[in-house]
């Protein structure tokens, strides 16, 4: 584990930037495998039906919008994301419900 | 069956003579409550939505020779309702609420800052039909963000009225725009209502006349222009409570056909995506070319910057620990000199009543009874004040949610979320501010389970009767070289006790009565902003109020009862008697002193000697074979019996009992003494280890204190709750006593 891994491991360096060859997202990506710095855009969801996702879509979880990971709490969960704008919290377990898809500024 | 608008039923009836409703809409850190506190000042109302646990905040707004109501409904990013208590807020707009006529006119509460996301709503409230002014609040906010809104052309697309606010209004002529908008608004009709859907608004409406239509007249109270919003609602959110309630009118075949609709709607979507995406779409074109920001936003970057420490895992975490501790600090430290003052303006209070009224029932009412009384809801006051006022600074700063995000993994495994933490911990000084402060939960079980978990930390009305009874009963034992003191060591215990109580019952209720869908934590981080002192003001003084006028009656009440319970009846038999007994010490005891001690004996004496024949003397001996197995004699019984209105009582009634008169402490050595040697009439101990274990354990898991009964009523809106967790803390109180008489 290197200085820098370390670092953003107890929650110092957030925002670093990453390589390209790393900020690529596998296709069935969630918004609960964003990395620090690494923006991505919401695709949709896993199950439109879920109890949450109207709560979500309306916060702001809609298709083509960039979200980008900010923090982590203590234990890794829940997460801080920036959308439309604005911070928005969530636990692990809803994130996982939104598929996102890699985003190239 | 012509076709209705909504504006038949809304906008309906514009009586001049009738005072003018105006009801407030917004995002939940808007600054909306805000406004609505600058608006009305203190002319304000709060009560409870019926059925649930909204707070129904009503204000009254002059505008020049006229008055106006305000309803300041809770913060939602949607109309969308899928909780009873998300309910509120549609049913106040439509109308719907018993005694509350339909708004005349909605102020819509936007932060400038985030146009996107607050238009969502704002969009929802203007398909109502009901005329709409829009504050654009916290401009000067934005305007220090470098974003420049044209509000003109905002004002225009929207088709409604946007009036600029600044979130720190101090001065009120900074409002009268506002004020003037709202005044025009209330009188205004609008004939066609805007609709983004159109095609879901037509598909409602020709189902609405269907089962108007369908339904005989008299069965059906639900007027068509409402239903027709309802089906509205109900297609788009699908198994929310607008569906819910049409079932409940209509049937439950109603289910199919809204299902049929929505099949018609949309292909390859979900009907509330297709509103999600299609709003979406009209805001971002509505906000195209008249919203200018900056590629880097300075000001948001510096709360970003405050959020790396703060929110950070171990820094944030340790910042947290710190912002607690100073709270408590302040609770205990800056209430003492407070609490002081009171309890010495109590006790003059009490030496002027028996100064200046002859001695019998009306000057013990008085004193006993009333000043006591108002003394033991008046005490805690400085501590709720200031652990209230911490508690909305920290709200309105946006370091609550931050506490919330921080400690939300640590309260999951009792079944909570972050949001419970703080409420939790505020009840280590007082379960009253602590289950007022459950507001903030946004999710009705984890609220309740909260409510119920409270009053099992120990609160400072605990720590009296605590202290009494660690010192009376456990000794003074070192071990390791003095680092660990039994008695420390008990009141750790003690603490501990309450603490995995209140976990417990949290858990085992989330798992049971209150089990629900999959837990949600959908928080917004607000930017850090600095509280309106005004608002502040005045949201605490309303709490004040409401803990006064709600706690504070009924605790007066039963203070009274619990005093002329043992008061009532007095005998003249042991009256005639001490006065016999102090006229032969008056005559036979020489020096002063010893004479006065002794009838001050005497006089304890005769006050134990009525309190054990008084009525609750008599409820003590009635009651003690329930608490034959815990080990009780008839005055600890009774003791516990007075001390259910307020647990700090029974230091005095066991004084009283014991003959060391009422006026004593838990500092009192003679107390201490008499309670150590009581014995039963065999000469047995009363107070064995287990006994007194029994009783401080008693004492963790009871629920002795009436304000926390009356504001879990007030907070809950039932008295099932509050009866709930009385019989529950009880129950676990007894078991928990008899587990320790076991001990010898």
């Amino acid at each position: 584990m290197s200085i820098l891994q370390l670092a953003q491991r107890f929650g110092f360096a957030t925002g670093t930037k990453v390589s390209a060859k790393d900020s690529a997202y596998a296709d069935d990506a969630t918004l609960a495998d964003l990395k620090l710095g690494q923006p991505a855009q919401v695709l949709g969801f896993q199950n439109a039906e879920h109890p949450s996702a109207q709560r979500l879509m309306q916060l702001g979880m809609i298709k083509g919008e960039i979200i980008e990971l900010l923090r982590s709490a203590p234990g890794g969960d829940p997460m801080e994301y920036r959308v439309m704008g604005y911070n928005l919290s969530l636990r692990r377990a809803e994130a996982a419900e939104i598929l996102v898809e890699n985003y190239s500024s | 069956m012509t076709p209705a608008k909504p504006s038949d039923l809304i906008a309906s009836d514009k009586d001049q003579n009738k005072q003018a409703v105006i009801a407030v809409v917004g995002n939940p850190n808007t600054g909306k409550s805000t406004l609505f506190n600058l608006l009305t000042g203190m002319r304000q109302k709060v009560a409870n939505y019926p059925g649930v646990t909204v707070e129904k905040r009503l204000g009254e707004l002059n505008i020049g020779a006229r008055s106006f109501q305000l309803i300041d409904l809770p913060g939602t990013y949607s109309l969308a309702a899928h909780s009873p208590d998300e309910r509120a807020a549609i049913d106040v707009l439509l109308g719907r609420i018993a005694d509350m006529p339909p708004p005349d006119a909605v102020l819509v509460v936007i932060d400038a800052t985030n146009l996107k996301r607050n238009l969502f709503v704002a969009t929802e409230v203007l398909e109502l039909g009901i005329p709409v002014v829009i504050a654009l609040n916290m401009v000067d906010i934005a305007e220090s963000q470098d974003i420049s809104i044209d509000v003109a052309a905002l004002a225009a697309r929207l088709n409604t009225v946007v009036i600029p606010t600044i979130a720190a209004a101090t001065r009120h002529e900074s409002l009268e725009p506002l004020k003037a908008a709202l005044a025009k608004a209330v009188d205004e009709s609008i004939d066609t209502p805007w609709a983004l859907l159109n095609d879901v608004k037509q598909a409602a409406e020709t189902l609405a006349a269907e089962l108007v239509a369908e339904a005989s007249p008299e069965s059906s109270h639900l007027k068509e222009p409402v239903a027709a919003y309802e089906i509205h609602r109900a297609l788009i959110d699908k198994g929310g409570e607008a569906e819910k309630q049409l079932i409940s009118i209509f049937g439950a075949g109603l289910s199919q056909r809204l299902q049929a609709q929505r099949d018609l709607l949309t292909v390859g979507q979900t009907l509330a995506e297709r509103d999600a995406n299609e709003r979406y779409a009209y805001i971002t074109a509505t906000l195209d070319g008249i919203v200018r920001e900056p590629e880097d936003n300075q000001q948001r970057s510096l709360s970003e910057r405050v959020d790396q420490i703060v929110s950070h895992p171990i820094i944030g975490s340790l910042l947290f620990v710190l912002v607690m501790g100073t709270v408590f600090q302040a609770v205990f430290s800056w209430a003492t000199p407070l609490m002081d003052l009171i309890d010495g303006a109590a006790g003059w209070a009490t030496e002027r009543v028996y100064a200046t009224l002859p001695e019998g029932a009306i000057a013990s009412l008085l004193a006993d009874g009333v000043v006591a009384g108002v003394g033991s809801v008046v005490i805690f006051l400085p501590q709720i004040l200031i652990l209230f006022a911490f508690i909305i600074v920290l709200e309105d700063s946006g370091y609550m949610a931050r506490a919330a995000f921080l400690m939300d993994r640590l309260m999951r495994w009792c079944g909570l979320s972050g949001h419970s933490f703080v409420p939790m911990l505020s009840s280590f000084a007082c379960a009253v501010p602590a289950i007022m402060g459950t507001r903030v939960i946004p999710d009705t079980r984890d609220r309740i389970a909260t409510i119920m978990a409270a009053p099992f930390m120990t609160c400072s009305a605990r720590l009296p009767v605590y202290a009494l009874l660690i010192a009376t009963f456990i000794p003074q034992q070192h071990y390791f070289y003095g680092f660990i003191n039994l008695q420390g060591l008990v009141l750790l215990g003690l603490y501990l006790l309450g603490i995995v109580g209140g976990v417990l019952t949290a858990f085992l209720l989330k798992r049971t009565i209150l089990r629900g869908s999959a837990p949600t934590f959908l928080m917004e981080l607000p930017p850090y902003r600095t509280p309106n002192i005004k608002s502040v003001l005045v949201r605490l003084l309303e709490r004040a109020k409401a803990f006064l006028r709600r706690a504070g009656t009924v605790i007066f009440f039963v203070s009274v009862v619990v005093w002329a319970l043992a008061y009532f009846p007095r005998s003249e038999i042991l009256a005639a008697d001490f006065e016999r007994q102090k006229l032969a010490v008056e005559s036979s005891v020489q020096i002063e002193a010893e004479r006065e001690q002794t009838i001050q004996v005497l006089e304890n004496e005769l006050a134990a000697a009525q309190m054990e024949q008084s009525l609750l003397g008599r409820m003590g001996k009635t009651v003690a074979p329930i608490f034959k197995p815990l080990g009780w004699d008839w005055k600890l019984s009774a003791a516990v019996i007075a001390s259910f209105p307020a647990r700090e009582v029974v230091i005095a009634v066991l004084g009283t009992t014991y003959a060391v008169g009422s006026d004593v402490d838990e500092e009192d050595e003679g107390l201490r003494d008499r309670v150590r040697n009581a014995a039963w009439p065999d000469g047995r101990k009363v107070f064995t280890l287990g006994v007194a274990l029994g009783l401080m354990v008693f004492y963790a898991l009871c629920l002795q204190c009436a304000a926390t009964v009356v504001v879990i009523r007030r907070e809950t809106n039932s008295w099932r709750w509050p009866a709930f967790a009385w019989v529950y803390m009880t129950g676990l109180g007894y078991l928990g006593a008899l587990a320790c008489a076991q001990l010898g």
